[in-house]
């Protein structure tokens, strides 16, 4: 047993460079009907979308209606495979690296695009940018990270989202917070308050923080001033050392451990699990986190009415800390067996009638539909604040090794369990980034 | 071991005596049906081992130049390099971290796990028949259960806010376990996972040495306690001698499985293994897939295949002498 699966990787790793030795042609084919982009030619056919799971448990009905309306227009089916974020980019590296397999459609993080970009994993859509609506008013970070170098559109923005402070309401009014902080100070005083009135609980988080929660401890970087790494003449560097990015991180680990349990040795990917277990004073999440925290299956349906939202605040009143723009674009890969009814769907559903609806769960792709969402409810009105300040991953395609290395992870872990210094995890951070975005292999 | 146990007093069946009778030795050479026969396993083989290990050697004797590029369309740029990658992945201080931490965890899983199988063994061969057929059963269960699944429990167990584990080891006069978190200090979260691969591997170690254990004449051992051997006596001098061959096989099986461990250690840290978690298996998947350097990661599994060779010709070997044997 034990000896089979380190088999089957190897196995996996072997073929994926086999398969990549043979494949050269498709990805030509493909490339020479650039002129018409979009085909509605489907009749018997089906196509293959990888949607993350955040649609699934999110905006199911939103997928449902734009394949609808695919189906409709060029009698192909839908098939939508659900993904999950761990370990995606192997996946994709093996479907990619193969002939037979490989999507029509799939959804990639916008920090993971400039990647495959530059490995010309996906097809050229330039010449069919007019046909999808609100091509020219889409979300700047997002049409970024879509667009290749040379300025080539290789992927769609599909949506965004920003973070905000989610919080137990009823809890911090018992401890005497009656109004949302408006200056980090403030928030550290006020966690204080709600620590101090539910000490008798050995399990309480006035604010849980998972250990190797990076996009939150970035915001706080780039929120002192700092940032993650930093380009001169063509070199890179860690820049998490500086005495900026460092004051950062310090804020973040007072988070981590004083005011959070149990979660040091964690990812975020549980802390709505873990709120709707009751034990916990606010988190920062997703707008959609909401619905998570007080779902009837995974989550905890009291907390509907205790649950508020208030952006992250800044060092002085009026900023905020700055939020990651996190997002995710649609691509259609180079090898896609029905690539011109792939772009066709990805039409559908980022057009005006599904960003609409979307809209109501999550960032939509454009600027002419920000209105709608922030009217839709509390949480969106503040991660439309949220959205307003924000911070990117450094854009070069090596970006997508170090989230995989886990290297600002495990700094960060490091630092919470505190097996490390703050000054000394972000020097050994710094030299793994520099190693990993100068790489040239 | 010793060739004296089981075939010894059959010097009738002197294979040079049986050789010239010829009466085995035609059927089983003469003729195609044989390598017929042995034909299909032997192309799945080709097709399933030995073309994956003659890719991945030639992996690692190369190098991939344009990133993803050259991975996604047609391999171009992909030089060979000799043992270049040897030299960088032996240069690397983080591999010997790795392997040294890989032959202990290996070491101090294979001991334990043997330790405990030979003692259920042994228990099972004491008590009544309805005691050892219920834990024959739940030993069968614990074998059957899927490392995936042992292990999601076992991190549940060892959860550090609502885990059984800690409420239980607090309840201890003087012990203050409450929220411990067992994986902030890789020792302890290694440890942890030892308990998972050794509650695995148990049930199938103990089942076989208690087949092994009913094997033993029953004569000689009463012979050794008529002869006033006590109970440890008959055990060493008596059990042990007549499992020799048995252990060896399941120790070098042993090793084997707890050095390529890495389902356990995999899913008990969700997939993001800390440096400290790191062992052999972990760093060749996270170094060659996980981060896209394939040649190197390949490398990485030539030199663990290397390693473990050494430890397949002692099995093999074993496999050989009791074949002669019986």
């Amino acid at each position: 047993m034990k000896r089979t699966v380190t088999g089957a990787i190897v196995l996996a790793a072997t073929l994926a460079m086999v398969a990549g030795c043979t494949s050269d042609k498709s990805s030509k084919a493909s490339n020479a009907k650039d002129t018409t982009v979009l085909s509605t030619d489907g009749a018997g056919k089906t196509i293959k979308v990888w949607l993350q799971s955040d649609a699934q448990k999110g905006w199911p009905d939103v997928v449902a209606q734009a394949s609808q309306r695919f189906e409709q227009a060029t009698g192909a089916k839908v098939d939508v495979q659900w993904q999950q974020w761990s370990n995606y980019t192997t996946k994709l590296d093996s479907t990619f690296a193969g002939s037979s397999g490989v999507p029509d459609v799939v959804e990639l993080g916008n920090t993971q695009t400039a990647s495959y970009i530059a490995a010309g994993a996906f097809l050229d859509l330039t010449s069919a940018k007019g046909q999808f609506e609100n091509s020219g008013s889409w979300l700047q970070g997002l049409a970024e990270s879509g667009t290749s170098p040379a300025g080539k559109l290789m992927a769609v923005p599909y949506y965004a989202g920003s973070r905000v402070v989610i919080y137990r309401k009823d809890l911090w009014t018992k401890a005497g917070v009656t109004s949302p902080p408006t200056t980090l100070d403030e928030l550290f005083a006020d966690l204080d308050k709600v620590k101090a009135a539910n000490a008798a609980d050995p399990r309480f988080s006035a604010f849980y923080m998972a250990g190797k929660n990076w996009y939150a401890a970035m915001s706080f970087v780039y929120g002192a001033g700092g940032k993650i790494a930093e380009q001169n003449n063509g070199q890179w560097s860690g820049a998490l050392e500086s005495s900026q990015a460092q004051q950062g991180l310090d804020r973040w680990k007072q988070l981590a451990t004083k005011y959070s349990v149990g979660g040091a040795t964690k990812d975020e990917s549980d802390q709505d699990a873990v709120m709707a277990l009751g034990h916990t004073g606010a988190i920062l999440g997703n707008g959609w986190e909401l619905g998570a925290v007080t779902d009837k299956k995974t989550g905890n349906p009291a907390l509907a009415a205790k649950l508020d939202t208030f952006p992250m605040p800044g060092t002085a009143t009026g900023q905020y800390t700055p939020s990651f723009l996190g997002g995710s674009d649609l691509a259609v890969p180079a090898k896609a067996p029905n690539a011109g009814l792939g772009a066709q769907w990805v039409k559908y559903f980022t057009d005006t009638t599904s960003q609409t609806a979307l809209a109501k769960f999550a960032i939509p792709n454009t600027t002419s539909l920000l209105g709608v969402y922030s009217g839709q409810a509390q949480a969106n009105k503040s991660t439309g604040e949220a959205a307003k300040n924000t911070w990117f991953v450094p854009n070069t395609p090596n970006w997508a090794n170090v989230e995989s290395g886990n290297i600002l992870q495990n700094m960060l872990t490091s630092i919470a369990t505190g097996k490390a210094g703050t000054a000394d995890a972000a020097k050994a951070a710094d030299a793994e980034i520099a190693k990993t975005l100068n790489a040239t292999g | 071991m010793t060739a004296t146990v089981p075939g010894a007093p059959t010097p009738a069946l002197d294979p040079a005596a049986r050789g010239r009778r010829g009466r085995r030795g035609r059927r089983v050479r003469g003729g195609p049906l044989p390598y017929l026969l042995i034909l299909p396993a032997v192309l799945v083989l080709l097709v399933v081992v030995a073309q994956p290990l003659f890719k991945i050697v030639q992996l690692s004797l190369h190098k991939q130049e344009a990133g993803k590029y050259a991975l996604f369309h047609s391999g171009a740029g992909t030089p060979f390099v000799g043992l270049a990658n040897f030299r960088t992945v032996l240069g690397d201080s983080t591999f010997w971290t790795v392997l040294g931490r890989t032959a202990a965890f290996t070491a101090i899983n294979v001991v334990l796990s043997m330790l405990i199988g030979i003692g259920i063994a042994v228990l099972l061969n004491r008590v009544s028949t309805w005691a050892r057929l219920t834990l024959i059963a739940v030993l069968l269960f614990v074998w059957a259960i899927p490392t995936t699944v042992s292990t999601q429990v076992f991190y549940w167990l060892f959860n550090n806010q609502f885990g059984a584990v800690n409420y239980l080891l607090d309840r201890l006069p003087g012990v203050h376990l409450q929220g411990h978190d067992w994986f902030a200090d890789p020792h302890q979260g290694l440890a942890v996972i030892a308990a998972v691969v050794i509650w695995g591997a148990v049930p199938l170690l103990a089942i076989s040495l208690h087949a092994g254990i009913g094997q033993i004449p029953k004569e000689i051992l009463e012979s050794a306690r008529c002869d006033g051997a006590g109970a440890w006596q008959a055990f060493r001098h008596v059990t042990l001698p007549f499992l020799a061959p048995l252990l060896v096989i399941l120790t070098t099986l042993s090793v084997i499985w707890d050095f390529g461990v890495f389902n356990q250690i995999w899913f008990m840290r969700t997939g993001h293994p800390e440096p400290g978690y790191q062992t052999i298996g972990i760093y060749m998947y996270s170094t060659g897939v996980g981060s896209s350097h394939y040649n190197t990661g390949a490398t990485i599994g030539v030199l663990m295949m290397l390693g473990l060779l050494g430890v397949m010709i002692s099995y093999i070997r074993q496999l050989l002498r009791i074949g002669d044997a019986a």
